[in-house]
């Protein structure tokens, strides 16, 4: 079967343009790190971490936001597609609170030494930042737990769509953490010190073009499980349909 | 291990790990997809 290759560029036009944004970004990081134009504390290289930390904690924040829109849009408007929309969101978001949490405890790991912590520690609970980012995670992977375990279809997208905005007050209360309450997270130790990763242009300018590449890939891989629960629902229709005429 | 490479390990497990995510977020709901409008269309030539 030949493959109809504008076909797939046009369908899949989104993925294409945010790998290509993200491979770029990956290039950039690379290149400019081994040519040491990229500096940072105590010249330690681990923290080019940052730049995958903080887009997967962002895409995390704003999936969950997009969930909470499309819970509320639904139980406004009874529109399918918001449901859609809120619980596949929250998959995403799920992978990348998971990614954020991992790339997180790494990136303690390999500075804990400089916060006068126990070197190899990986896991700090008094932490607020990351315990409460633990708790956003575990909140909506029960989301998604209880929606597949309700069978009736509309109590499943109604009662989803409650705990979808019930839960969301854990993003910010994880966001804030770091700021309300004493904490290790980078944000928390010297928000305003010159020399810290938010105040270079070149940093900025690499992390911001890695957000936008995520948020397209967040557009395009929102879209297709939209599709994908679509031809689902078409699938479950026709087997009903079957076992009716059996 | 000195600090260099351990530094290089850590990178280079957490930008393995983003990779991962991103093509299984990206392969997933392409092969469901198409196992489930193969499904349909069974379905459909059945009916007929």
């Amino acid at each position: 079967m030949a493959l109809n290759v504008p076909k797939l560029l046009k369908t899949n036009l989104l993925l294409v343009i945010s790998i290509a944004m993200l491979v770029i970004n990956l290039l950039l990081i690379v290149i400019l790190t081994s040519f040491n134009l990229l500096v940072w504390k105590d010249n330690r290289i681990v923290y080019i971490i940052f730049f995958y930390h903080v887009s997967g904690a962002w895409l995390a924040y704003f999936s969950f936001g997009v969930s909470l829109l499309s819970h509320i849009q639904y139980l406004r408007n009874k529109k399918i597609i918001y449901s859609r929309i809120g619980k596949n969101s929250i998959i995403v978001g799920v992978f990348f609170t998971a990614f954020t949490l991992i790339t997180g405890s790494l990136w303690y790991n390999a500075t804990s030494a400089s916060y006068g912590s126990k070197p190899e520690d990986y896991w700090q609970w008094s932490d607020p930042r990351q315990t409460m980012t633990f708790v956003l995670l575990m909140s909506y992977i029960a989301f998604l737990i209880f929606r597949s375990l309700i069978e009736d279809k509309e109590q499943k997208t109604k009662l989803s769509a409650a705990l979808g905005i019930a839960l969301f007050p854990t993003v910010p209360l994880s966001y804030f953490s770091a700021i309300i309450f004493e904490s290790f997270h980078v944000l928390s130790i010297k928000p305003a010190d010159p020399g810290t990763i938010y105040w270079n242009p070149l940093k900025i300018f690499i992390l911001l073009f890695n957000l936008i590449g995520m948020t397209i890939f967040f557009v395009y891989i929102v879209k297709q499980l939209v599709d994908l629960d679509k031809k689902r629902e078409k699938l479950d229709i026709l087997i009903q349909k079957r076992l009716i005429e059996a | 291990m000195s600090i260099i490479d351990r530094d290089i390990l850590t990178i280079t497990i957490s930008y393995i790990l983003f990779w991962l995510v991103i093509i299984i977020l990206t392969i997933y709901p392409l092969f469901r997809l198409r196992k489930t409008l193969k499904k349909i269309e069974n379905f459909e030539k059945n009916i007929e």
